[in-house]
Order: structure tokens, then sequence, then C-alpha cells
């Protein structure tokens, strides 16, 4: 039932607009006082607030400012009652701050459509509103996929992490699911202390914060990661259910998680593919990769995933007889977002030296594919400011897409127009 | 000068129009309301009354501006439409401190703020 705080000096206009709107099924609180009013405000907390222009002491106006002010209630709607019909008044009304006014004498069915609409666009408003919060609370998760293991999926999911940890310095997760292998430990030179498998004996539904976290480990470069046993056997009793409710627990606790997911459907690989908001589906240019792919984006179509939540990442792992990418595409109906280039060397050293390409060589062809890979895939909030303390990562990417003038690039752009005068 | 007719609206007619305006939002409960309503302007009425007539006396026109716009609200509220005509004349003497008009006002103001206090009397 929508709370509506009537204040008026007029106990008659009190009592009629609080009968009027309680038999409309509003909960109506009076106040007799600007002061008042404002006192009260926080306790009754109301969906919209009905208060008169003129009264002794703080009017209407007034109260509307200070309200204004207070963090709570910048977006409750409120109707201002002028007691005059002349231009100013209504003007004023707005400038204070108000949604709406009503001129005085009025009719009550008049006051009660006025309210009416601005609860519905005040409802709307904080339908978008939580959204925003919702979204803005909850770690952007990048699944990535394939049917065909062997194709560098790991590789590609362990790159792109560090990239986004690199990138951001915000808290960034790498989940590895691939149950058995226990190879993006190995990848980031890190010991299987724990891994997914310290959760199996715990009940999804009994799974909380504190026992999830301690299967988190850190990575020197403050990327954390949650390792996949590999052990197969203790892996298959890790289940789906407490992989999804582990993830749900966490999930507002960092701004991106990639997930390497098992080369299947099983229900940890669903579970995860169903809450990520991008999937980056990883193949190779040869006609079983090809296959696998066009088998997988069947399944993403017949489970109702959004086409644009679909990325494909082409990694030539050949150094010849790749079917050309052109091919690839046509095949799939599907553009390619990354084509890495046959780099064997550079992925075999990341394994066995236990340090990703983006540690081993930052400046190199594949790291800045991986950051740019990163960067248009982070949250759009991210890419659409520059951040505070801009990373190393994160000026490499920027001069690349020359996105944002920094106060180094305006220095260049200085110096090379002064340039350009002396020499002009 | 502005001559001012003291006429007053006869109770019946106030009736009307006040009945005609409350009923809009009251519907069912303008006879069940109406005598509590009237008990309010009979306690607040008078002394809104006894202020403008302390402003115009003091020559304070934001007092004169406060009270008159009270008064005018209340008796506008209730659907006396004469008499928050009245108060409208005196709350615009406020605005120029127009203190002359506003006292040839008051007479006219005072018999049919005393009609409608009479018809009142009768309710409760």
């Amino acid at each position: 039932m929508p709370r509506i705080l009537l204040i008026d000096d007029d106990r008659i206009i009190r009592k009629l607009v609080e009968n009027s709107l309680t038999s409309l099924g509003y909960t109506v609180t009076t106040a007799e006082s600007g002061a008042e009013g404002l006192k009260i405000v926080k306790d009754v907390n109301p969906d919209i607030i009905v208060t008169d222009k003129m009264m002794p002491g703080i009017d209407g106006f007034e109260v509307t400012r200070r309200l204004r002010r207070e963090p709570k209630f910048a977006n409750t709607p409120i109707i201002v009652l002028t007691g005059e019909s002349d231009l100013e008044d209504k003007l004023g009304a707005f400038e204070a701050g108000a949604d709406d006014y009503l001129s005085k004498p009025f009719e009550q069915k008049e006051l009660a459509a006025r309210i009416t609409a601005l609860l519905r666009r005040s409802e709307a408003l904080k339908a978008a509103q939580n959204q925003i919060e919702e979204n803005k609370n909850k770690a952007h998760i990048i699944a990535v996929h394939t049917l065909r293991g062997g194709i560098g999926s790991s590789s590609i999911a362990v790159n792109l992490a560090m990239a986004l940890q690199n990138l951001w310095n915000m808290p960034t997760l790498l989940a590895d699911l691939v149950m058995g292998t226990g190879q993006l430990a190995l990848m980031l030179n890190k010991t299987l202390t724990t891994s997914w498998a310290n959760l199996e004996s715990i009940p999804p539904e009994e799974l909380d914060l504190p026992s999830v976290a301690k299967i988190i480990s850190k990575h020197p470069s403050n990327l954390h990661f949650i390792g996949a046993p590999n052990d197969p056997i203790i892996a298959e009793r890790v289940s789906g259910e407490t992989i999804n409710a582990a993830i749900s627990l966490i999930r507002p606790r960092y701004q991106y998680i990639v997930a390497d997911l098992p080369h299947n459907f099983s229900n940890a690989t669903l579970e995860l593919l169903d809450i990520a908001d991008q999937i980056f589906l990883v193949l190779a240019p040869d006609m079983a990769s090809i296959r696998a792919a066009s088998t997988a984006l069947n399944v993403y179509k017949e489970l109702g995933y959004d086409p644009e939540k679909i990325k494909i990442v082409l990694n030539n792992t050949f150094e010849f007889g790749a079917i050309p990418t052109k091919k690839i595409v046509t095949a799939l109906k599907h553009g390619v977002i990354l084509e890495l280039p046959y780099a064997p060397k550079q992925f075999l050293n990341g394994i066995n030296r236990g340090t990703t390409i983006i540690e081993s060589d930052p400046e190199g062809k594949i790291s800045t594919q991986f950051e740019l890979l990163a960067f248009s895939n982070s949250q759009e909030t991210h890419q659409s400011i520059p951040p505070a303390n801009p990373s190393l990562t994160w000026h490499r990417v920027n001069s690349h897409l020359n996105l944002f003038e920094t106060p180094a690039a305006k220095k260049k752009q200085k110096s090379r127009t002064r340039l350009l005068f002396s020499t002009g | 000068m502005t001559v001012f007719n003291a006429e007053v609206t006869p109770k019946n007619e106030i009736m009307q129009t006040m009945k005609e305006w409350l009923s809009e939002s009251l519907g069912d409960a303008f006879d069940i309301m109406l005598p509590e309503l009237a008990e309010m302007y009979l306690e607040d009425g008078p002394v809104l009354l006894g202020e403008i007539k302390s402003a115009i006396a003091e020559q304070d026109p934001k007092a004169l501006k406060e009270s008159s716009h009270a008064l005018k609200g209340s008796s506008a509220s209730m659907g006396l439409a004469n008499l928050a005509q009245h108060c409208q004349v005196v709350e615009n003497c406020s605005k120029t401190a127009d203190f002359a008009t506003a006292t040839m006002k008051m007479p006219q103001v005072e018999a049919e703020f005393n009609q409608v206090i009479s018809l009142f009397q009768e309710m409760v």
C-alpha cells in the first residue's frame, strides 16, 4: 500500500485529502508544518510527498529543497500545493525540486490522478535503478567453452583473466571448472592446495561465503583463482549445484569472473553458461573443431541464449593446412571476435613455466590481442569512463583504440602542434 | 475609490455550492463529514479572521498575506467560493501593502464570514 506524507497547516485540507486518499487505498500520514514534516519523513518513509507551499515557518519550497538534499528522498515524488495560480509560484515549485504542483482549491480526484501518475513513473524509475544496482553489484561472467579439448581454451581463459585483472585492477576471479586436470593451477604456477573438491562434502544449500572463500587462492598479480581437482574420481563428486551455489555467493564480491568450462554440456557447464554474461566459444581451424563449434552453437540456440552473448575465438593451432577463417565464418554463420596467431612456443612456454603470455611478453602481439579482447568485453560502465588510476594495460589499450584524451596524450598532442607551427 | 457591496450570499446558496464541491471528493461521506469539517472551521476561522484584522491594524503585509491566504485556503477547500474570493482580494492587497483597500473590503469579508459561521453553527 503506497505511503503518502501530507504536509499542510490547514487541518480542513488535511482532513479532506486524507479522507479522499485513504478511501483509494493509500496510507496517509499528516504533518501540520514543514518542520514536523521534515522531522517525521524518515520514519514515515513515504512513496510520495504532498506539501502545501505557503506555511508559517518552513514553507513547501524549502521542505522540497531540504528533502532533495537527502539522498534517501532525492527521487521521492513531491507535489507542491500552491495557493496561487501565477506562473512564478508554479515555476518555483519545479525550481525547488518538486515533480508537480496543484493550485488550490483543487478537486481531490485531480490530486489522486497526479499521485497515481507520479507513483507509476517513480516505480518504473526504481525498477530501472534496482536493475542497474543489481548489475553493478554482480561480477561480469565470461565463460570460456569448447566441445573439443586440446585447442588452447584454458590458455585463453587464463590470459583473458590476467588481462582483465591488469586492465582494471578490480577483483577478478578465474574459476577452473575443467575437473580432473587441475590445468589452470599449473598455468598460474600454483600448488593445488585447495580446489572445488573441498566443497564436495557440503550440501549446496548449506554453502556459505567463508567456506567458499577458503578455496580461493591469490596469484601475485592479485588475480583470484579457484582450482579444479586434479583427481578425476574426486572431481566426479563436485556437483553443478555446488558450483552454481558457490559462484552465486561470491559473485557480488567480484567485478569479473572468467570460468574455464568443461568440454561438454554437463550440469556444471550448463549452470555456468546460463548465468554467464558472455560465452567465448573456442575453436581451432580444423573440421572436427568446426563441427564441435557448430554443435555447441545449436545447443546454445536451443537453450535460448541471446546470440549477442556468444563470441567465437579462433585459435590457430596449426602452422599449415588451416581452414580459412572466411570459410569458418560462413559455415558457422557467426563472426570471429578474436583470431589468435599460430604461436605454439609462447603458449607452451606459458604452460611449462607457469606464467601467462600477458606476464611473459606484455608488449607482444598476443598480449595486445588479449588486452583488447578484455577491454571490449568489459562492463560498459568500465569501458565508458577512464579509471581514476589507470593501469599500464589501460594506457596501452587506450593508445591502441584512441578512446580518451589523457594528460599524457594531450602533452604529446601539444608538442606535436608546437612542432607543426615552428616548422610551418 | 473601490466600493465593496456588503451583501451576503444566502445560506441555501452557500450550502448548495458547498455540497456540490465537497460531494466531488467526499461522495457518500459528505453528510457524515460535513459537521466535523464545520466544527474545525468554527474553531479555526475566527482565529484567522482575528489575525487578518490585527495585520491590517498593525499594517503588517506579511501577516496579512499569511492570514488572508489561510482563510482563503480553508474556505476554498470547503467550497465557500464567495468568501474565498473576498479573502483573495485582501490577500492581493497584502502584496502591495494596500491597507486602505483591505480595510474597505473587510466589512464584506466579515459579513460573508458571519453568514458561514451562522450556517455552520446550525449544523453542529
